[in-house]
């Protein structure tokens, strides 16, 4: 994965995530918009097979990096929580 | 978040995760269908085809046959520290057949003969081509390992969906018994006193809403539960379903993890 940042301001940023769809960016926009913090959360992909995903995320003046990384690690924690809980499912 | 699983084979499953968000089983479905890599035929080399069917339909074919993944044994090609294939990305398969002077005969999947013994056709039954007599097809089959997105033939997970959780609720019902009537799928019955609708049936609603029209005084109500899902999912044999979802998750877990590490290298 290769990240490209766009545009950086105290409270904004537009990030490109290359080789990433919606299958990721999807989930990260719902666990960002989550989290108190963010005031806007949302992806374009320009053209669905050639564009690379770009995400904008607004914040209330937190840095926007800390807070995408912290949605990152959210999303770790769910994959967890999930394989957690179907392993005991099986049994 | 919590896991109740309905229905589970090798081949499919059926179950209802509850207590969390649309996107995250967007996020599942999705990965499941093109981003966990299996093996597939994708280069062919042909000796000998005399077939009734040109190289290129007959390598389409065999592309299209599952084959059964050791997702820890293999890598995509170009995720592979290799330049041009080594026994990690690449595997090589021939199918070596011939028709007789007095019959013919239909090459099937299992007719392939793999060079590893863990990776065979997921079943041994397709069809690939009828030869007449004579006719003879000599061909060696390299597979990669690939991903869904980029062709069907390295999709693991076929028909995976879900479909979010029906609420039916009966309050003030005069059994007139329209509703059980006009409902599709019958899962209505009419009770002692009042329409009823059982635990189990209630997962094949389709919330289509016919009963909530039918009913003059507005007693039943159709909603969804926006938190919980009921998944149906099959694979095509490449993984058993449950390797099959423990990987489409892992995936999504490792493209989470490398952006969380970038984002901190920042």
């Amino acid at each position: 994965m290769e990240l490209k940042i766009i545009s950086k301001e105290d409270d904004e940023i537009q990030l490109e995530i290359k080789g990433e769809s919606h299958t990721l960016l999807n989930m990260l926009k719902s666990v960002l918009l989550d989290d108190e913090r963010v005031e806007i959360a949302t992806y374009d992909m320009k053209h669905v097979t050639i564009s690379d995903p770009v995400i904008l995320v607004k914040t209330d003046g937190t840095d926007p990096i800390i807070i995408v990384r912290d949605a990152a690690s959210k999303l770790i924690a769910q994959c967890d929580e999930f394989l957690t809980v179907f392993n005991r499912s099986l049994k | 978040m919590e896991i109740d699983v309905l229905e589970l084979s090798d081949r499919s499953a059926k179950f209802i995760l509850s207590n969390t968000t649309a996107a995250f089983a967007n996020g599942l479905r999705r990965a499941m269908l093109a981003d966990v890599p299996t093996l597939a035929i994708d280069d062919v080399n042909v000796y000998n085809n005399t077939s009734v069917l040109y190289d290129e339909q007959l390598a389409l074919r065999l592309g299209l046959i599952p084959l059964v993944t050791s997702f820890d044994d293999f890598v995509p090609q170009d995720e592979c520290t290799c330049e041009d294939g080594c026994p990690a990305c690449v595997i090589s398969l021939t199918l070596s057949v011939e028709a007789t002077a007095d019959e013919g005969r239909m090459v099937y999947s299992g007719d392939i003969v793999s060079s590893d013994p863990k990776v065979q056709p997921a079943e041994m039954n397709i069809p690939i081509i009828e030869l007449k007599v004579n006719q003879k097809v000599v061909l060696e089959g390299v597979a990669h390992m690939g991903y869904g997105r980029d062709h069907a033939k390295w999709q693991a997970g076929v028909a995976c969906g879900y479909k979010n959780l029906p609420i039916i609720t009966i309050d003030g019902c005069d059994r007139c018994g329209a509703c059980v009537n006009v409902c599709p799928r019958n899962i209505l019955c009419l009770g002692d006193k009042f329409v009823e609708v059982s635990d189990e049936s209630r997962l094949n609603c389709s919330l289509c809403g016919l009963c909530q029209d039918a009913c003059e005084i507005d007693a039943i109500s159709v909603t969804e539960n926006e938190s919980s899902f009921i998944f149906t999912m099959e694979s095509d044999g490449s993984y058993t379903v449950n390797e099959l979802i423990i990987n489409a998750v892992n995936t999504i877990k490792r493209k989470a993890s490398s952006m969380g590490d970038i984002l901190s290298t920042l």
